[in-house]
């Protein structure tokens, strides 16, 4: 099992480190796009008053009958605070035609009104081209200058032998729960094997949920057969399929409801308590009378009545004529959907507040962790001279590959992230395919130390690209503050925790490498040890310091 | 209102978890030792251990009443993990734990020294070199590449100003390359569309096609996106020449209906020679 783990770990661990590293910062993706948008305002939370309820909700009503009289729905979208997508929503309506012969869908509008007195607002702010976090989170799946199609295969190859390298790495660990709390500092291969293993090990149900959930997400790419063996593998027996098993309604025009859709709205606000109300729609199916459905608004940790399936929140549904509380309706799909929904929303962490995504992001940061100490492990193993003798070119050609990628992609990859995060702020506000110009940045700073980690001898590239890393996030703050009017100062003046927290948070990352630069520095440039063995032999031997330490890295 | 943070219940999880574990670990037959600097008796082992997963139990317990069974317990494993790798880290530095039993220095090998002195290697320099000057060449192209990059396809010189109705408007093609070819051989070309940002509140609709619309319900396919950057990508009839026409037609919110046209070879002319070029290799006169 041992060389199971060990190879099934070393051949996708670079890719997996990627995955995990785009993919942590995406628990958060809704306030980097935020913070690389800086031309859009601070959000102001403003609620409509609740003795203006009906005239307010009467005037957006007013606005949807004008623009279209018939529709296949309306939507109001109340002012509240989402989880997805993150932030406050404010009050805007939503309106589809009824479709074309022969289109599937109508076209759609939507508008924003102020939430004080009813009236049109004007359009928002055009903020900067920019893919955003979203555009970071969706290359831990899709990577970037690759085909959908190919990328989503690669990652998933890679995820099954990830969950391959967990279970096969649980049954190698066979003391797993005596060593339990073990970590030996200082003692070189001994050490990165404790690390790797209470890493592994304290986050297992993370590791174990993330990758299988990160799968089930594919699950129609991955394994087509059962579903192309009932349906047919074309394009419309795919539609089929998903009709059936979301149990879609087909939609008839529908006109201005009768009920009072404010009554309706507070009936839901006493029900779920204040600012719970998410939106009111109004739609009809086929066949059916028309309804207004009442959503509720996700609350973060414990919102929702504990339940993990996101994207079933409770609603209220009631008579469009007579204002008459409707039954409550199945979840489309049964046992088995459910089981999907709650597994992706694991993944996504969508139902989390504050605490959860907190916690998500730091459970990713494990994962590079764990994958880093694995890839370290390796080279420790099999490298035959010691880091600090400078000898890497008399390796095994195999072992100074895995070196170099190793550098390069553990220091060098964050400093890239980093350099996306620059580019956001030093391109031309106005050049042609900015947003890919972002990500050209992002792969061109970490070719770039692919590069220097082969230039320089092993052990300074370590410290010169941990550095490198540190001194990226530390200035990312430092550029926006010359760039934007939104400095730390500022922000934090203002209360707008989104700016003030994405800045923070590059300065602990910047401590975080400032720590990992240190600790590497210490041992293979200094050769100073914390095993006071190691450093009184290196005294002894009184050699050039380089030659010092037994252990290292 | 802000939704509920909950801080109270996730720090007395953490705390209830650090508690837990540390129990747990006074009772493991290993940590116990080293962290009571001698070895527990059974009975006080037994009681730990029944402590610790008390501890752990209570700690799910106020997750599942505060968050719900689901959240609650998703999120207890989460803050268990931090837990158990705080202990790890923090056990080294364990201030009660017992001397270390006195072990004899090891020697380092007299090679590492040997080793160290033997260079330099040519073969190494060599590589080093042929990497720096790659490294040169990522920021070079990068360099050279921000530096010629083009300006917006609506703010460029050939893109189409000009007014529809009450309400002025940009129009240009994305890229003034040849169609891009997709599934079933279909040129497609994509235009981009900005209307003035008071006139942009007053559209309902923006829709594009090659050739004049023969009925209100058919013009081509409607531009989507923010107001500031609308997009359509149309498809390219085989028939198009240099005088076939680009219809735009918009829709404003007061239902009128206006229309403006263009002849291809002026909006895109390397479209049009695109399809001469196809024209000729296939000899279709």
């Amino acid at each position: 099992m041992a060389w199971l783990h060990t190879w099934t770990g070393l051949v996708v661990g670079w890719v997996l480190f990627f995955v995990f590293a785009t993919g942590t910062p995406g628990y958060f993706q809704y306030d980097i796009t935020r913070w690389m948008q800086p031309e859009r305002p601070q959000v102001q939370r403003v609620q409509i008053p609740e003795a203006d309820r009906a005239l307010v909700l009467g005037r957006a009503l007013d606005r949807l009958d004008q623009l279209a009289p018939t529709a296949n729905g309306w939507r109001i979208t109340l002012p509240h605070e989402s989880l997805s997508p993150r932030g406050w929503q404010e009050l805007s309506i939503r309106w589809e035609d009824v479709p074309r012969p022969g289109h599937e869908r109508g076209a759609s509008g939507s508008e924003r009104l102020d939430p004080l007195t009813g009236a049109l607002q004007p359009g928002e702010v055009q903020p900067r081209a920019t893919a955003g976090g979203l555009g970071l989170y969706r290359m831990h799946y899709m990577l970037h200058y690759l085909p959908y199609d190919w990328a989503i295969r690669l990652v998933g190859v890679c995820t099954m032998l990830m969950l391959l390298a967990i279970i096969s790495g649980v049954i190698a660990h066979k003391r797993i729960f005596k060593d339990f709390f073990t970590f030996r500092p200082g003692k070189g291969q001994r050490s990165w094997l404790d690390a790797h293993n209470a890493l592994s090990v304290m986050a297992l149900p993370f590791f174990l949920m993330i990758t299988y959930s990160g799968l089930v997400f594919f699950l129609f790419t991955y394994m087509p057969a059962g579903r192309d063996v009932q349906y047919g593998s074309h394009q419309a027996a795919n539609k089929v399929f998903y009709d059936e098993l979301l149990e879609r309604h087909a939609h008839a025009p529908m006109t201005r409801p009768k009920a009072d859709v404010a009554a309706l709205v507070s009936q839901a606000e006493d029900a779920w308590g204040k600012g719970r109300v998410a939106s009111v729609s109004i739609e009809r199916h086929e066949g059916g009378a028309a309804e207004i459905v009442v959503t509720q608004a996700g609350a973060g940790d414990g919102g929702n009545g504990g339940s993990l399936d996101f994207w079933n929140p409770p609603r209220l549904r009631f008579d469009a004529d007579t204002g008459a509380l409707l039954p409550e309706e199945p979840n489309p799909g049964g046992g088995a959907r459910l089981t999907q929904s709650v597994m992706l929303n694991l993944h996504e962490g969508l139902f989390a507040g504050i605490w959860g995504r907190w916690l998500y992001f730091a459970a990713g940061l494990l994962g590079c962790a764990m994958i880093g100490t694995g890839l370290v492990l390796w080279t420790v193993k099999r490298r035959r001279h010691h880091l600090v003798s400078g000898r890497e070119s008399a390796e095994h050609p195999g072992v100074r590959v895995v070196e170099i990628l190793n550098v390069a992609t553990m220091a060098g990859l964050p400093l890239a992230i980093a350099a996306y995060f620059w580019a956001n702020r030093l391109l031309p506000i106005d050049m042609a395919d900015r947003a890919a110009w972002e990500f050209h940045s992002l792969f061109a700073a970490w070719l770039g130390t692919l590069f220097l980690a082969m230039a320089r001898p092993l052990a300074r590239a370590w410290v010169e690209l941990l550095w490198g890393s540190c001194v990226a996030f530390a200035l990312v703050p430092v550029i926006n503050a010359l760039t934007t009017d939104r400095h730390l100062g500022n922000s934090l003046r203002a209360g707008d925790w989104v700016f003030a927290g994405f800045d923070l948070t590059q300065l602990g990352l910047a401590a975080l490498f400032a720590l990992m630069a240190v600790k590497v520095q210490r041992r293979v440039i200094l050769g100073k040890s914390r095993d006071p063995e190691v450093s009184r032999v290196s005294k002894v031997l009184g050699a050039r310091p380089a030659a010092r330490a037994e252990e290292g890295l | 209102m802000t939704p509920d943070v909950q801080t109270g219940t996730h720090l007395m999880m953490l705390v209830l978890g650090l508690a837990g574990l540390l129990s747990l670990a006074f009772a493991s037959e290993r940590h116990g030792e080293h962290l009571l600097g001698r070895m527990p008796d059974p009975r006080w082992r037994w009681s730990a251990r029944a402590a610790g997963w008390l501890l752990l139990a209570l700690s799910l317990a106020l997750g599942m009443a505060a968050m719900g069974a689901g959240i609650g317990s998703a999120l207890w494993l989460g803050w268990l993990s931090i837990a158990g790798l705080a202990w790890v880290f923090v056990f080294p530095h364990w201030p009660w734990r017992p001397a270390l039993r006195e072990r004899p220095p090891r020697v380092v090998r007299e090679g590492i020294r040997a080793e160290a002195a033997a260079f330099p290697d040519p073969a190494r320099r060599m590589g080093r070199r042929i990497a720096a000057v790659l490294l040169v060449f990522t920021i070079v192209p990068f360099a050279v590449g921000v530096s010629r990059v083009q300006i917006p396809p609506l703010e460029r010189p050939d893109a189409i100003q000009g007014q529809i109705g009450p309400w002025a408007f940009t129009l240009a093609e994305s890229d003034r390359k040849a169609p891009e070819i997709v599934d079933m051989d279909i040129p497609m070309k994509e235009f981009r569309l900005r209307f003035c940002d008071e006139c942009d509140r007053h559209i309902r609709q923006a829709t594009l096609k090659v050739n004049r619309p023969r009925s209100e319900r058919a013009t081509g396919m409607g531009f989507v996106g923010q107001r500031w950057e609308r997009k359509a990508e149309i498809p390219l009839p085989a028939t198009l020449r240099a005088d076939s026409e680009l219809w735009l037609t918009v829709t404003g919110k007061d239902g009128s209906v206006h229309q403006a046209s263009w002849r291809m070879d002026k909006v895109s002319p390397a479209t049009v020679a695109w399809f001469e070029q196809q024209r000729s290799a296939h000899a279709i006169p």
